[in-house]
């Protein structure tokens, strides 16, 4: 071989080696760097608001978690199906772990808080005070309330932390506190607009709501023990209270409006006037599964709903469905005012077809199962009490057992097209719960503002359903009972049960299950989830878990 | 019959014979004759081997008898060679010179594969196993893993009976990642990372298994899962050769799950007081519905030839394989072509090769949630019937997780297309004696498409016809170019040098998916995905939760070098380091260098050893080195991205407008640190061989670190916005001992028997998972979905345990009710309080055994008998437990009320008042010990077919004969790689089959 060859060669070879050491390499399918589009920003904020719609967010753990904890519905099995390690039962019978899945929706919170954070620094200005950001500051403050509300001491997450910074849980009247001052800082900020394009989004109003909720439980909140709270435990922002409602009832944007039900039909949303605020589901536009829908139909419905001749709601769902949520007795007892269309939402005894076609209307077409009409009894007998389990779903007698709650009905497509998910709006923060949370205030000692009593709010309340006006001044408890009607199934019961003292009272079959929810007031807040105490090694568990 | 062909044979041998020698007689003249015999070892006299004198064409070939004569001067040196044999010379003095030939089986100048070069056996310093051709297994086979079972001690493999599955499992040596990727690094004709599929099991020549790091590391980063070489076969000097072999197998399923038939189950439910809510009078065995023989047909034509400066080989390959499933099947075409030149005076020699082929693939539902024919063929109830009067599939939509198997079949059907090409270039460039510069090209394109429809008359999917398709794209492009020096001084010391450099780029998942649904009818299937009505928000989309992100490019570059010094074979010194860098990890930590050494010291050189005369080889090795796993990672995998999230209506401030726009969310966190896993291994062994080479051996040693290991770690959503980080944090140990063993124990004319047996005993152990700034938590692992159990796991990865540790309650037998109870632990302690209970709780559980074997071994046996030869091969795996989730499931009691089937044995072995027998426990925490004839194969060789063929072998294999083992589920040979080994799924487990397979080899 001629000398110049092996010499190309190799000087080949060498340029080949030393030149080719580049590894940089695109990432060609992904956005990279944030779109500099002005929608794009706006995608940015939207990202914050629904942190919570999701699977462990608001979903399906939330409400067994905090809801079943209850004196409204309960979890049951059948044979030990649905069981599935005590997740709906532990809930039901107060008796909560670390790793119970209705635990788990601390981290969804925090990671919306570390979120919104991230996107106050970047387009908030240096202090992060822009008036662009106030509705991020409102989601972050209303995801602290949540997480407060149900583990007490939190983490006060008011900054993005360094790398190397300790976070440790603030006690939670300092949260409580931060949220306040927070608020009043925020809510000049934002808009009063209430339409479509702040819908499911923090205004104004949802930030006052949210503030009201705050002072309801401002006693709650601010004792040092929460072991200690009782039905007197004094709350020093009644009178404030008072005023947050009446800036929102003086806007006159919001309004109970007539009829109940309608209000939580799959097609409700901007246009209900009584939503303050709430979780926009739409499991069509969103198709991701535990996102754009929920699945409490699923499982508050009749357990054989898709083998019925007709299914409750006029339709064959066209996938089997859960139905291990029922009533607790004394719950569906309370529903018993005259002409109140409240109670058409409490199933109990022989059961008739409504007509999704027709608002939902009850027919007169009974709800046939294997050739015998479906009949709920309001009792519920078990053959394992210490699992609330009422046998095998083959005997229609066992899954006949316990009253159903209709309030969330689905449609159709919800089986055939999108497994099980419904688009139900669910309302976080209503105009009902503004007035009787004022009413409550002035029967707490507040003074009471524009002409208004606390029979004449809780009566605008229930001109909407068509019952009966309270007549005379309501004790509290009719008061409580008046919002047990009200807010069945929108999440808030577990809270008011602790302000009023009852978290602990004997209900359905609770006490039977786990004697010693009675006297073990440290389940008033949540159990640190698991997965939380393994990331933060420095934390201590909540006393008692 | 055979024996007039086996004399036939004879006589035309012997003419053949006759001829050479007369023409060889001719050629000496006036010289020296000189006569002998040569014989093998056990004094047999051997036929056909060639006499040749040493740089000369005066020859001839040993007749019947052994004998030869031939013409040579004395002082001259005769060289005696025969395939199979080793080559010796000898060097006249006398006029009858007598030779015993030695068999090259387990040959010490066997060339060994080592990775940008080769070695020969004698002077390898690293554990590696070489297997040939012929001691592959047999069977409808198209992955290499398949044909390896057994064969290479610390190569644990575990098989799968479904046509489309390959391998479950393959693991060396004990897993050395948590991360799923366990694979090893297959290099094919020098050629790192080929996609072996584009490799019929007939075009392999041998496979070298590079098992320890001292061997692997040149290697660097992607071999920390151990590297197997395999060797194509390639064109040799002579006259075209022509191969056919052929086979076809037939497949029937191996002990399959034994259900009540519609009398058991209605007399069942009536004698417990059962009511059965969906009794239609039918009688139906969804199994037998199911499942079918299973048939594949193999064709192999291979052309190979050439002459002194070009050699070619080229081969087509056919196979269509139907399983023992209705619906599952697949064909796949494959072609290989090489050839070879020397040119500039043989100085440079330049090769081409294209190899492609396609693949099309059908697949069943195997879907969690009862979706699975797997599943569903058990499950579903045999008092229905398979259809309704009007001819449509029997659906009972009522019943949760409960779909009609035949239905699921045809209803939800799927087909995957893959077509491979792959182009190679070779080049070598001999610059001086001993000097030459190597360069390898590839390039590799594989598109993949995937349909799927779902019918009006789906079971699983309402949407009244749903079509979807996937269509991807990958691109591999590689280049290595390394020189070796190869010289010999002084006849004693030899010394090898090698350096190198390689760079590759592979673009991968270019591509994208679409799906629409609502068709008027069935006819167009997922041929026009346009013509659906209904489409999803997002009908069109390229990344999934598979990790498919689109198009990913990754390149990587490496530097390596090795040095190997030999002095007279008697003592050797390796040493190898790799410098690797990928774009795949963080910015941080994108080069890493792996280093090794190791030496050998053969003990049988030295005279204090050959003077005992026991052994013929005795080798003491010694190994240290460091390799990577970078495999299993993507750029999406250490970079910051967006990713879409859900959507939401933008109103346009100026026209009102309402537009649905997608949200942006950090996709990960990002670590800048993040970079490939660590292993080091020490792996000491002794080679031996005695009584003349009938009986040789090996054994080892290893200790295997891997550190760095990768993981998903949660992290505090306090300081990030996602839950979860991948960082390098842990560490798992393996150690283990490997022997094995090859013997001749009879040889002799008509009659061989070698025998091999391979024993390997690896202990894992994960020994942190933990540091201070990531904490692991508890990884439970592994929910079987059990009814009434729907989040209990029945795994968990626990520091100071190995993986696949089963963390499960305890089953306590029964209460006074007849219901099943567990022994409850303490929550501090997490020992047993001496009390049971029926609603166990997470405290209550605790370890329960783990699915690692104790022992592994393969056993081959070879008979041969004049023309006949037999092959046993034995394969077993000792000491490793399985979780029986068919049976916890298929136990259920509960699940004769819901209207689905049962086990036969629950009449007997479950107490009917049991309503938590499916929980998950201990009791169905069974030993999977099994024992197994792996492979039973005869054959026969035709010589010399009338002087047509040059020989034909018809053969006939059973796999899968008998396996002895106390495991209740249909079979114990369950997955053991990846992080949940040792779960006997129910939903996507292909049952085990026994094959029959008849075929012939041809060679023209």
């Amino acid at each position: 071989m001629k000398p110049y060859i092996k010499l190309l060669l190799l000087l080949g070879v060498l340029a080949g080696a030393t030149s080719c050491t580049d590894l940089t390499t695109d990432i060609k399918t992904q956005y990279t760097t944030y779109p500099d589009n002005p929608i794009a920003v706006n995608a940015k904020l939207e990202a914050c608001y629904y942190y919570l719609r999701s699977e462990a967010g608001l979903g399906r753990n939330y409400w067994e978690g905090v809801m079943l904890q209850g004196d409204e519905l309960m979890g049951i099995c059948f044979n030990n199906g649905y069981f599935d390690n005590g997740r709906l039962f532990n809930p039901s019978v107060h008796n909560l772990k670390p790793d119970t899945p209705g635990v788990g929706v601390m981290s969804d919170l925090k990671s919306g808080i570390s979120y919104c954070n991230s996107v106050i620094l970047e387009i908030g200005g240096a202090d992060g005070k822009d008036k662009v950001v106030a509705p991020v500051r409102a989601i972050r403050a209303f995801y602290h309330f949540l997480m407060m509300d149900l583990y007490g001491d939190v983490p006060l997450l008011d900054h993005t932390p360094a790398a190397d910074e300790t976070i440790d849980r603030a006690p939670r009247a300092d949260v409580a506190r931060w949220i306040e001052q927070e608020l009043k800082e925020i809510i000049p900020q934002l808009t009063e607009e209430n339409n479509a394009d702040t819908y499911g989004r923090p205004n104004k109003w949802m930030a006052e709501a949210l503030l009201a909720k705050l002072y309801l439980n401002w006693g709650v909140y601010t004792c040092s023990d929460v072991t200690e709270v009782t039905n007197d435990t004094p709350n020093e922002k009644l009178n404030e209270l008072v005023s947050v409602c009446d800036e929102i009832i003086q806007s006159k944007v919001f309004e109970v409006g007539t009829g109940y039900r309608k209000k939580f039909f799959p097609d409700n949303g901007v246009h209900i006037k009584d939503f303050i605020y709430a979780m926009d589901f739409d499991p069509v536009k969103v198709p991701t599964k535990y996102v754009g829908g929920h699945q409490l139909d699923r499982f508050m419905t009749f357990k054989k709903a898709n083998n019925c001749d007709n299914g409750p709601w006029g339709f064959v769902n066209a996938k089997s469905v859960a139905g291990a949520y029922v009533l607790v007795p004394e719950c569906a007892d309370r529903f018993n005012l005259p002409g109140d269309e409240r109670n058409e939402m409490i199933l109990g005894g022989p059961q008739y077809v409504f007509d999704y076609t027709n608002g939902y209307a009850k027919t007169d077409a009974p709800l046939m199962y294997k050739g015998q009409q479906v009949n709920y009894t309001r009792e519920l007998t078990f053959m394992d009490p210490a699992k609330f389990d009422v046998g095998a779903d083959s005997d229609p007698a066992n899954i006949m057992k316990g009253y159903h709650l209709g309030k969330y009905p689905s449609i159709p497509e919800d089986y055939t097209d999108r497994d099980r998910f419904g688009g139900n709006d669910i309302p976080i923060f209503r105009y009902a719960d503004i007035l009787l949370m004022k009413a409550e205030a002035i029967l707490r000692g507040a003074t009471a503002t524009l002409g208004q009593t606390p029979a004449s709010l809780m009566n605008e309340v229930r001109d909407c359903s068509g019952a009966l006006h309270v007549t005379g001044t309501p004790t509290l408890q009719e008061l409580l009972d008046e919002r047990s009607r009200e807010f069945i199934c929108e999440m808030w019961r577990r809270q008011d049960l602790i302000r009023f003292g009852q978290f602990e009272r004997d209900w359905g079959y609770k006490h039977d299950a786990n004697p010693g929810a009675k006297t073990e007031l440290w389940r008033r807040v949540l159990p640190i989830p698991q997965g939380e105490m393994e990331t933060n090694t420095n934390w201590k568990q909540n006393t008692g878990y | 019959m055979l024996n007039v062909q086996f004399k036939m044979k004879r006589i035309h041998v012997q003419s053949f014979f006759f001829a050479l020698f007369l023409l060889s007689s001719t050629l000496a003249f006036a010289q020296n004759k000189v006569t002998g015999t040569v014989s093998d070892k056990s004094g047999e006299p051997l036929i056909g081997v060639n006499v040749l004198e040493k740089g000369t064409t005066n020859g001839c070939i040993t007749d019947v008898d052994g004998k030869y004569s031939l013409t040579v001067e004395k002082g001259k040196t005769l060289v005696f060679s025969f395939i199979g044999y080793q080559k010796q010379e000898v060097k006249v003095t006398q006029s009858v010179v007598n030779v015993t030939m030695s068999e090259d089986s387990e040959l010490l100048d066997e060339v060994v594969v080592i990775g940008y070069g080769s070695v020969s056996r004698k002077d390898v310093t690293s554990s590696i196993s070489t297997v040939k051709a012929k001691d592959l297994n047999v069977g409808a086979y198209t992955e290499p893993g398949q044909l390896l079972q057994g064969k290479v001690p610390g190569l644990v493999i575990v098989q799968n009976s479904d046509p489309n599955g390959g391998v479950n499992s393959i693991t060396l040596r004990g897993a050395s990642t948590l991360n799923g990727s366990t694979s090893p690094l297959y290099v094919v004709d020098g050629i790192p990372g080929v996609n072996l599929n584009l490799i019929s099991p007939s075009d392999i020549e041998s496979i070298d298994v590079l098992r320890d790091a001292s061997a692997t590391a040149i290697y660097g980063s992607k071999a920390a899962n151990g590297v197997i070489m395999v060797t194509t076969k390639r064109g040799q000097d002579g006259p075209a050769r022509v191969t056919y072999s052929g086979y076809a197998a037939w497949d029937v399923i191996h002990n399959d799950h034994e259900m009540m038939s519609a009398n058991e189950l209605r007399a069942y439910a009536k004698a417990n007081d059962l009511t059965i809510p969906n009794d239609l009078g039918a009688n139906t065995d969804w199994a037998d519905e199911v499942q079918r023989t299973g048939f594949t047909h193999n064709h192999n034509l291979s052309i190979t030839g050439g002459n002194k400066s070009t050699t070619y080989n080229a081969s087509v390959n056919y196979i269509a394989q139907d399983g023992i499933i209705k619906g599952v099947g697949n064909n796949l075409f494959t072609v290989r072509t090489y050839a070879e030149t020397k040119t500039l005076k043989d100085r440079l020699t330049l090769g081409v090769g294209l190899n492609g082929n396609v693949r099309n693939e059908w697949g069943v539902l195997r879907n969690g949630e009862g979706a699975s024919v797997y599943n569903a063929m058990y499950y579903y109830s045999p008092l229905v019937p398979v259809r309704n009067e009007d001819g449509t599939w029997y659906n009972d939509q009522g019943i949760s997780q409960f779909y009609n198997p035949l239905a699921l079949i045809y209803e939800d059907q799927s087909r995957a297309t893959y077509k491979r090409l792959q182009a190679t270039g070779k080049a070598s460039l001999k610059i001086m004696e001993g000097l030459s510069l190597n360069a390898n090209f590839s390039y590799e394109n594989q598109n993949y498409s995937y349909k799927s429809y779902s019918s009006h008359q789906s079971q699983t999917n309402q949407r009244e016809g749903e079509a979807s398709r996937k269509t991807t794209e990958d691109i591999k492009k590689l280049m290595e170019i390394y020189g070796n020096y190869d010289k010999t001084f002084n006849d004693v010391h030899k010394l090898s040098l090698m350096a190198g450099y390689s760079w590759e780029e592979q673009n991968n998942g270019d591509g994208f998916a679409a799906k629409g649904y609502n068709f008027y009818d069935d006819s167009l299937g997922w041929n026009n995905i346009g013509m659906a009505n209904s489409w999803d928000a997002d009908p069109v989309w390229t990344s999934d939760s598979s990790g498919w992100n689109g198009l990913s490019t990754i390149r990587m570059i490496s530097f390596y070098g090795r040095a190997n010094y030999s002095f007279n074979s008697k003592y050797v010194v390796q040493a190898a380091v790799r410098r690797d860098g990928s774009s795949t990890f963080g910015s941080n930590n994108r080069w890493a260098t792996f280093p090794s050494a190791s030496v050998a010291w053969r003990l049988s050189e030295e005279d204090f050893i050959k003077n005992l005369g026991i052994f013929d080889d005795l080798k003491l090795h010694a190994g240290w080195g460091q390799s990577g796993n970078a495999m299993g990672f993507d750029i999406y995998s250490s970079r910051f991205y967006y990713q879409a999230g859900s959507r939401f209506t933008y109103t346009d401030p100026d026209t009102g407008k309402e537009t649905s726009y997608k949200n942006l969310n950090a996709a990960r966190n990002v670590n800048p640190d993040l970079k490939w896993e660590t292993t080091t291994m020490l792996n000491i062994g002794i080679d031996f061989g005695f009584f003349g080479g009938r009986l040789n051996g090996t054994i080892e040693y290893y200790n295997k670190t891997t550190k760095d290991m990768i993981w998903t770690y949660p992290v505090s959503t306090s300081y990030y916005p996602v839950g979860w980080m991948v960082a390098n944090v842990g560490k798992m140990n393996n150690r283990g001992v490997e022997l094995s063993l090859n013997a001749t124990p009879v040889q002799n004319r008509n009659f061989t028997w070698s025998t091999s047996l391979n024993l390997s005993h690896n202990r894992n152990e994960i020994v942190s998972l933990s540091n201070d700034k990531y904490n692991a938590g508890v990884l439970n692992r592994y929910n079987p979905a059990l009814p009434g159990a729907s989040t209990a796991t029945i795994q968990r990865i626990i520091e100071g345990e190995p993986i696949g540790t089963f963390y499960m309650w305890e089953w306590a037998g029964y209460d006074d009710k007849g219901v099943s109870q567990f022994y409850v632990h303490d929550a501090e302690t997490g020992e047993r309080t001496g009390e049971t209970t029926n609603t166990p709780e997470e405290k209550d559980r605790t370890i329960v055994g783990n699915a690692q074997p104790w022992l592994t071994m393969g056993w081959s046996n070879n008979f041969s008998y004049r023309n006949w030869d037999l092959n046993l091969f034995f394969t077993g795996v000792f000491g490793q437990k399985i979780f029986n989730e068919p049976r916890a499931y298929f136990s259920n009691i509960a699940n004769v009320s819901e209207g689905k089937n049962v086990m036969k044995s629950i009449a007997t072995e479950q107490k009917a008042t049991d309503n938590l027998s499916s929980l998950p426990s201990d009791r169905y925490l069974e030993d999977g010990s099994y024992f197994r004839l792996s492979t039973l194969t005869l054959g026969y060789t035709f010589r010399n077919f009338n002087g047509w063929l040059r020989d034909l072998r018809v053969y006939a294999t059973c796999n899968n004969v008998f396996t002895l083992t106390g495991y209740k589920g249909r079979d114990p040979e369950i997955n053991l790689g990846g992080e949940t080994p040792g779960c006997d799924t129910r939903s996507d487990h292909y049952p085990r089959t026994r094959q029959f397979l008849v075929g012939a080899t041809i060679n023209f």
